[in-house]
């Protein structure tokens, strides 16, 4: 997905972005990856401008929980500037034990984008 | 109706409602764990190293002979009964898996990650390690 195809897509056009960065976008990618994982999700997708990550299915106390995929949007504003839209859809199995994972990784990105900026000098 | 088919049919029915008891409590009691895994490299890439090659995992030191940390290895854990999930069952194996496929030698300074504002969520876990090569 190209920089102008992320503008396009239906979850980001017209939308304010989640998040904005004072980091190149390689840096923002790699921060979204971290997030993705914390929230417990398998990268589906690994693009330069586009992540996708699914959370597994799961049986137990809350049948049916996971199956949510969860999609961040990087939109380079400028060399040192990445925007960012997160977006999590719900699949009809197990719809009852899901939930939208977006504050979480956007809380995640702060965290980690914020902890490696305190340890660049 | 010969007699002992009404016997043989309610024992089959009893049979059947145990095992299905019997295997719903196992999965509500020990549901499954799912483990979730990432590495990010901090300069360079590495090539992975092979299923079986050694991980030395260092909880709390580090090795004494030179070393340069080359990855991020994050995992998320997720134990969906009562069980707890812990850094040396559940953790460990996967920083393992993840620090193979970054073509790392050893894991150290491992944390484990808190995470706010959860729900519908049980026994959910995440760590971060650095995963180093040997020079």
């Amino acid at each position: 997905m190209s920089p102008e195809q992320v503008l396009a897509h239906e979850d980001v056009a017209g939308k304010e972005p989640a998040a904005v960065y004072q980091a190149p976008i390689a840096k923002v990618r790699e921060a979204g990856i971290r997030a993705l994982t914390f929230v417990g999700c398998k990268m589906k997708i690994d693009e330069p401008c586009h992540l996708r990550g699914r959370r597994p299915n799961k049986m137990g106390l809350l049948v049916g929980s996971g199956g949510e995929s969860v999609e961040i949007f990087l939109y380079p504003k400028s060399e040192n500037q990445t925007q960012v839209w997160v977006d999590t859809d719900l699949s009809f199995v197990g719809i009852a034990g899901q939930q939208s994972w977006d504050k979480q990784v956007v809380e995640q990105l702060n965290s980690i984008l914020n902890t490696q900026t305190k340890q660049t000098p | 109706m010969k007699r002992g088919e009404g016997d043989v049919g309610g024992r089959f029915w009893r049979t059947a409602i145990a095992c299905a008891l019997f295997c719903g409590t196992i999965i509500l009691t020990c549901g499954c764990a799912t483990e979730v895994g990432s590495h990010t490299f901090l300069g360079k890439t590495y090539p992975a190293k092979s299923a079986d090659h050694p991980i030395d995992v260092y909880t709390d030191s580090l090795p004494e002979r030179p070393f340069e940390r080359v990855a991020l290895l994050d995992i998320h854990c997720e134990s969906q009964g009562f069980l707890e999930t812990n850094l040396e069952n559940d953790g460990v194996p996967e920083l393992k898996r993840q620090a193979r496929a970054a073509g790392c030698d050893a894991i150290v300074e491992i944390s484990e990650r808190k995470l706010d504002n959860w729900s519908l969520e049980t026994r959910t876990k995440t760590f971060s390690a650095v995963g180093i090569v040997y020079r």
